[in-house]
This record gives C-alpha cells, sequence and structure tokens, in this order.
C-alpha cells in the first residue's frame, strides 16, 4: 500500500497520526500552530480497487471494444457493452471512452469542463471601466452591447448566476452609445 | 449536458497564489456538489474548475498561521505612525494623514474581525490542492465540519483505533527496523501539484536581506538629523545592496520550505525598496529642475540633494520616519521568523 504522508500545511512536517480526526485542533510538533487533520478511509484504501477484466465465457455478453472480455456495464451514453477496461465511472454513470472524449470535445459533459469565459462579467467591465477615461467609452459601450446580446444565451458560470450583469452592462452600455450619440447629433446640428 | 449538479457555497474566500497573482488577482471559493467538491478559480473573466469527488479525497488539513498576527502589527504600526503624523503637521495636511490612519485602523479593525489566519490543503491518491479560500481558521474548521458527513457518507467512517492500528501496520512495513513511529516526525517536504522537492536552502541571503534593512532603518534614522554627501552616498551603498540581497532572496526562497512569514516579507522589502528608490530619484530630479544651473555637475546636483532638511520639508520628513519604521518592522520580523524555521529545520 503506498500512502501520502499528512504533513502541516505551515511547517511541511510529516504529522504523527495521534494527530488525525482529533475532536478539535491538535497543535503541530514543530511550528506549534493549531492543526486539524481529517483522514478518511480512501487514505488506506488506494490498493484496494479491483482492476482488470474477466476474460469472456460461453453465453455471456462480451465488450464492445474487447470482444474476448466480459461485459460488465452498457454506457449510459451510447448504450455499448463495456468491460471492467472500458468503463469510465464518474459522477455515479458508467461511459465509454469514446463518448467521454466527444463529451469533453463538444463540453456536453458538465463534470469535464475546466474552465468557462465569463462574458457577463466582461460586458459589464466593457462598460464600467472605460468611464474612467470617458473618451474610451465612444469605441467600448457598443462592445459591451455586442458581447451582452451576442452571448446572452451562452453558458456562463458553473455556478448558478442571474442575467443581471448582462442586463446592467446593456443599460450602461446603452446609456453611453446614446450620449455619445446625441452629441454628435448635437454637434453635426451646431455645424 | 447529462450531469446537472447544484452546489451549495462554502465559507471562506482568498486569493491563489503563484503564477501571474500579482497581476491578475484570481479568486477562490469551494462549492459542495451532490457527490464532488468544488474548488472555482476566477480571475475575473474566466472560470477555472477542479473538481474532488467525495470517494476519492483521503485527507483535509488545515493549519492555523501567523499571517494573521503580522498583518495586525504592520497595520497598527501604520495607523500609530499616521496619528503621530496627523498630531505633528499642521492644516491642510492632516486631513490627508488622518484619512490613511483611518484607512489603516479599518484595515486592522476587519483583520482582528476575520479571526486567526490559516493554510489548508486537500490530499488524494494523486494530488495535494492548497485550498486558498480557506485562509481563516473559523472558515477552515467550519468547511471541515460541513464536508465530514458528506465524505463518510461516500467513503464510510474511520475510527481512531482503525487509524491507529493501520498507521501503525504501515510504519511497520516501512522501518522494520526502527521502533513504532508517530512519536517522531520526520522532515519531509510535502509533495506539491507539480511533483519538485522542497530545496534545502536554510537564509542565508535573507539573513543579510533582513541585517541590511534593520540598518536602512538606521541611515534613514540619522538621515532626519545629519544632511551631508557622506550619508548620502551611504544610504546609495545599502539601498543598493539591500535590493541586491532582496533580489538573490527572492530568487533562491522560490521552491523552498521558507514560511510564507518570510517570503512575504522579502516580496514587501523588494517592492518597497524600489518604491523608495524611485520616490528618492524623484526629489533628485526635482531638486535638479529647482536648481536649473546644477543640471551641468552632478555632484553638485547631489551636494544639493543631500543639504535638504527634513525639518523644513514635511514631505521628505513623512518619507524618512516611514522608511526607519517599515525597515525596522521588516527586518526585526524577518529575523525573528528566520531564526524560528532555521530552529525547525535544527530541531527535527
Amino acid at each position: 500500500m503506498n500512502i501520502h504522508p499528512i504533513h502541516c500545511p505551515n511547517c511541511r512536517i510529516a504529522l504523527p497520526y495521534q494527530m488525525y480526526n482529533t475532536d478539535g485542533p491538535a497543535h503541530c510538533p514543530s511550528c506549534e500552530g493549531q492543526t486539524k487533520v481529517e483522514v478518511f478511509p480512501a487514505l488506506y484504501n488506494g490498493d484496494s480497487v479491483p482492476y482488470g477484466a474477466e476474460t469472456l465465457q460461453a453465453n455471456e455478453p462480451g465488450c464492445f471494444f474487447h470482444p474476448q472480455k466480459k461485459a460488465v456495464v452498457p454506457c449510459a451514453l451510447c448504450g455499448r457493452f463495456l468491460c471492467a477496461l472500458c468503463d469510465v465511472e464518474f459522477g455515479g454513470r458508467h461511459v465509454c471512452p469514446l463518448c467521454l472524449a466527444a463529451g469533453k470535445k463538444k463540453k456536453k459533459i458538465r463534470d469535464l469542463e475546466t474552465q468557462r469565459v465569463l462574458y457577463d462579467d466582461i460586458a459589464l467591465a466593457l462598460a464600467i471601466i472605460p468611464i474612467i477615461l470617458i473618451w474610451g467609452t465612444i469605441i467600448t459601450a457598443p462592445m459591451s452591447l455586442y458581447v451582452a446580446i451576442r452571448h446572452w444565451k451562452s453558458p456562463s458560470s458553473i455556478i448558478p448566476r442571474t442575467k443581471l450583469r448582462f442586463v446592467l452592462a446593456i443599460l450602461l452600455s446603452g446609456a453611453q452609445t446614446t450620449g455619445w450619440l446625441f452629441l454628435f447629433g448635437w454637434l453635426i446640428s451646431r455645424a | 449536458m447529462i450531469e446537472t449538479n447544484t452546489y451549495t457555497k462554502l465559507p471562506g474566500r482568498g486569493l491563489k497564489k503563484g503564477g501571474t497573482a500579482l497581476i491578475v488577482r484570481t479568486r477562490a471559493r469551494l462549492y459542495m456538489g451532490k457527490n464532488h467538491l468544488l474548488c472555482v478559480y476566477n480571475t475575473g473573466y474566466t472560470e477555472d474548475y477542479k473538481r474532488f469527488y467525495y470517494k476519492d479525497i483521503q485527507a483535509l488539513v488545515t493549519c492555523r498561521t501567523s499571517r494573521g498576527k503580522t498583518l495586525n502589527i504592520v497595520f497598527g504600526a501604520l495607523t500609530a505612525f499616521h496619528v503621530l503624523v496627523t498630531m505633528l503637521i499642521g492644516s491642510p495636511w492632516n486631513i490627508i494623514s488622518s484619512s490613511i490612519a483611518g484607512l489603516f485602523l479599518l484595515l486592522l479593525l476587519a483583520n482582528i474581525f476575520r479571526g486567526p489566519t490559516s493554510k489548508a490543503y486537500l490530499l488524494t491518491a494523486v494530488t495535494m490542492e492548497d485550498l486558498p479560500s480557506l485562509c481563516r481558521m473559523k472558515n477552515a474548521l467550519k468547511v471541515l465540519e460541513l464536508l465530514r458527513p458528506v465524505i463518510e457518507a461516500a467513503q464510510g467512517k474511520l475510527s481512531k483505533e482503525d487509524i491507529q492500528s493501520r498507521s501503525s501496520e504501515i510504519r511497520m512495513r516501512e522501518m522494520p527496523d526502527k521502533a513504532p513511529a508517530g512519536t517522531r516526525p520526520v522532515r519531509r517536504a510535502a509533495p506539491s501539484s507539480d511533483s519538485k522537492p522542497a530545496s534545502s536552502y536554510n537564509g542565508t541571503f535573507h539573513m543579510v536581506l533582513f541585517m541590511l534593512l534593520l540598518l536602512c532603518s538606521a541611515y534613514s534614522a540619522v538621515d532626519v538629523y545629519v544632511n551631508h554627501i557622506a550619508v548620502t552616498y551611504a544610504g546609495i551603498a545599502i539601498g543598493s545592496a539591500a535590493v541586491i540581497f532582496a533580489i538573490l532572496s527572492a530568487v533562491r526562497q522560490y521552491g523552498s520550505a521558507m514560511p510564507g512569514g518570510i517570503i512575504g516579507l522579502t516580496w514587501s522589502a523588494l517592492f518597497y525598496l524600489l518604491f523608495e528608490s524611485v520616490i528618492l530619484y524623484g526629489i533628485y530630479i526635482f531638486t535638479g529642475i529647482m536648481h536649473p544651473d546644477a543640471l551641468r555637475s552632478r555632484g553638485k546636483l547631489l551636494m544639493l540633494y543631500s543639504s535638504l532638511d527634513p525639518f523644513e520639508n514635511m514631505f521628505l520628513m513623512g518619507a524618512l520616519i516611514f522608511s526607519a519604521v517599515f525597515y525596522f518592522i521588516a527586518g526585526s520580523a524577518g529575523l525573528i521568523l528566520l531564526r524560528k524555521f532555521r530552529s525547525s529545520i535544527r530541531g527535527v
């Protein structure tokens, strides 16, 4: 069994197991800082997960990718039979490597997404920050409007949030654009 | 979408260190999902996600740090200094210094209110993830309490007897010739996410830097009373040496086991040294503009600059007093922390 030692986050010393799962914080033997260590069974179960796939016996369903191996579960997305080697479990579902790769590429599996662009924050920043320079808003206000309208339906943060930022960005940049239009109109009429 | 998760916001927020942290502020937060813990790193325009499934989490560790105390001392000293300046200088400048004093007082109160600081990380079989959002002990303990039942629901409970027997068994297997472990900890660098071992640097450059900072403090105090070119030359020499050692220390502390306090002090000292150099160079240039005839000779200009009397120039006086206080605090705090760090290396 190969386990990581638990280190103090402050002084990086390996902590004795007497400090694990204590009722209150204990003191680190080196830096004497209050330390709380919570360990879970996974710490000791590193090698206990069975690995490999059983060879196919007569009248048993075979794996789609390895026909000589016994199928243990169907893919939750495409329904192909999978052996223990091809079965990828995450989020309580069993999927095949192909569906997993396709899902990640097309961003269809939310649990595989590692980054999202926050268009609502970009639109709001474009509507607010350039106000400091005033003249910059001639360019940034229409940009903010474009980003807000173009990405109104684009997925935002994984953490649910409202469209408030988009609404504020549209209101602010709309007001700025209208102001500029009035100013230019007035200047042209004077000329 | 094949998976829909609802997330519950966990207490605590913090800034992720390293990389482009100085340019882009990466805010970190934790969210509790149905079957995983979600770490969200927000750069302002993008969000990066890291998921840790409850069944994979091996340990959650948090430790109280002294960063909060250091911040209290720094904010307290700055508040006191500005209160002193407010009392010494007359109107209308005292409005500015009293506002600055008020600002530092607010920061001090906010820091006290937020409670002691901490560091935390999460361990799985393949990674060790720092949790910057758990930078306050109060929040870290709260999060641990919230996460424990959900992780135990996914993995089962580990009793104290189980821990004892399994840890002893593993340690006996690893060190068959030695006495039962758990009594004497072994110093080892924590496995970082990029698997780089910590260097064995013991802080020699830092020691020189902190001593030079104390010297800078003494120089700033002397410069208030003595307006001689020799003092100016000495100041340039000490300041240049401090900048060089601050850069060397910043390079050497990268990847070492130095505590965060020393690392923070080194960066603060480097930034302040550079900032002060820019300010003093500005005063030097301003002196030249005020005396165009001295611009032809650099020596003459330096003479003029060194003859500036801080008692006649409140800005210069404020800058010198502030520098003396800052360098004294940074130098002495640095030496104390370094001594602690060195004894912890020697003691283990």
